[in-house]
């Protein structure tokens, strides 16, 4: 038995140290788990850290059975705290994208709202410049109107005056014509029976066997060309003679 | 498959719905549902958040005062009248799946899952 006293002294320290050792580390575990759940929150959205904080260690506290199984609980809450997050970010995206949503719709609805606005603007404007216009094109058209029907009442009125001018002056002609047609006429009378009466006392003369004494007084002025006493009283004669000839069959 | 509250119905949502909807009206925190639908702690809280987002689940405060008891509040969980409809029928549905040849109303009720509502989404597909 030859024991030296270095190895004598290595296991005694062996001996001592390490339950020693063994007893410190497992009194360390539930700390070192609640170190790795303190941990595992820094994996998550901020705002889903202090919920899930007390959440686990709740159940950490509440774990039964020994400080591996503290230590255990630890390491896989640290492992699944990634995939959590996960979902729980996919949660925030959702939000966010929720929120994104409702703020487009806002705008649509904000922008719809405005072309609404802008589109009674422009037609209640668009209404009033139809009404000017139409106004002014009325009263254009009645201005027009009125003109042209007064330029026809003037046209119509000097026409009419014309006319009467003109059938005026015609009526005075045609007067004028039958005041000479009816001097005419008068002449004609007074000249036939002159010439009737003449020719009578001519006839009476023959009849009762008086020459002709060459006293016979043409009427008119100096109508009838003064003829030879010889050739005058021949024509006579003719003139008688045509006369009885015309008279005799009667 | 993909329902329309758009995740994914994996095994472990399914047996997490399968312990919320054993007691459906029972609040239940954390570590009872990972243990009871026999799945680790790590997976479970991603599950749950996507449930909560869902809104098939909501979550509140244990309701202590944390420096009267000394300790951390605890988070319950519990189905919401929606969540648990719909989780009967996606249950429901991924059953239908599983086995196709069966009658499913003799088989559901041999799995013990209580009056299914028609449903009227994702079955059969």
């Amino acid at each position: 038995m030859g024991c030296r006293p270095v190895t004598v002294i290595i296991f005694i320290l062996t001996a001592i140290l390490v339950p020693v050792l063994v007893g410190e580390c497992v009194d360390w575990l539930p700390w070192v788990g609640t170190r790795l759940i303190r941990l595992a929150t820094k994996r998550l959205p901020v705002k889903y850290r202090a919920r899930y904080e007390e959440e686990w260690q709740a159940e950490f506290n509440a774990l039964p059975g020994g400080k591996l199984t503290k230590l255990l609980f630890g390491l896989r809450i640290y492992a699944g705290a990634r995939a959590t997050g996960a979902v729980c970010q996919a949660e925030d995206n959702m939000d966010l994208a929720a929120r994104v949503l409702s703020l487009a719709q806002q705008t649509a609805d904000q922008a719809i709202a405005d072309a609404l606005r802008m589109c009674d603007e422009t037609l209640g404007r668009a209404r009033r410049e139809a009404d000017e216009v139409l106004t002014k094109a009325r009263r254009q058209a009645m201005q027009i109107t009125g003109d042209a029907r007064n330029r026809a009442e003037n046209l119509e009125r000097d026409a009419q005056e014309r006319h009467r001018q003109a059938m005026g002056s015609l009526v005075q002609t045609r007067e004028e014509l039958e005041r000479r047609v009816d001097d005419l006429r008068a002449f004609e009378r007074e000249y036939r029976s002159r010439l009737k009466a003449y020719a009578e006392g001519q006839l009476r003369d023959l009849e009762a066997g008086v020459t002709d004494s060459g006293t016979f007084q043409p009427m008119g002025s100096g109508a009838q060309p003064s003829m030879p006493p010889r050739l005058r009283a021949e024509r006579r004669v003719t003139a008688v003679r045509a006369r009885a000839s015309t008279a005799s069959p009667r | 498959m993909v329902s329309p509250t758009g995740f994914q119905m994996t095994l472990q949502t399914q047996a997490v719905l399968r312990v919320l909807l054993d007691h459906p009206l029972q609040e239940h925190y954390g570590l009872e549902i990972s243990k009871a639908a026999g799945m680790p702690s790590g997976s479970l809280y991603p599950t749950m958040a996507k449930l909560e987002r869902a809104g098939w689940v909501s979550s509140d405060w244990e309701q202590v005062d944390p420096h009267a008891v000394g300790r951390p509040r605890r988070r319950y969980y519990k189905l919401t009248p929606d969540g648990a409809e719909m989780a009967e029928q996606a249950l429901a549905a991924t059953l239908e799946r599983l086995s196709p040849q069966s009658g499913r109303k003799g088989r559901l009720r041999s799995h013990g899952f209580g009056p299914v509502h028609q449903p009227g989404w994702g079955v059969g597909r």
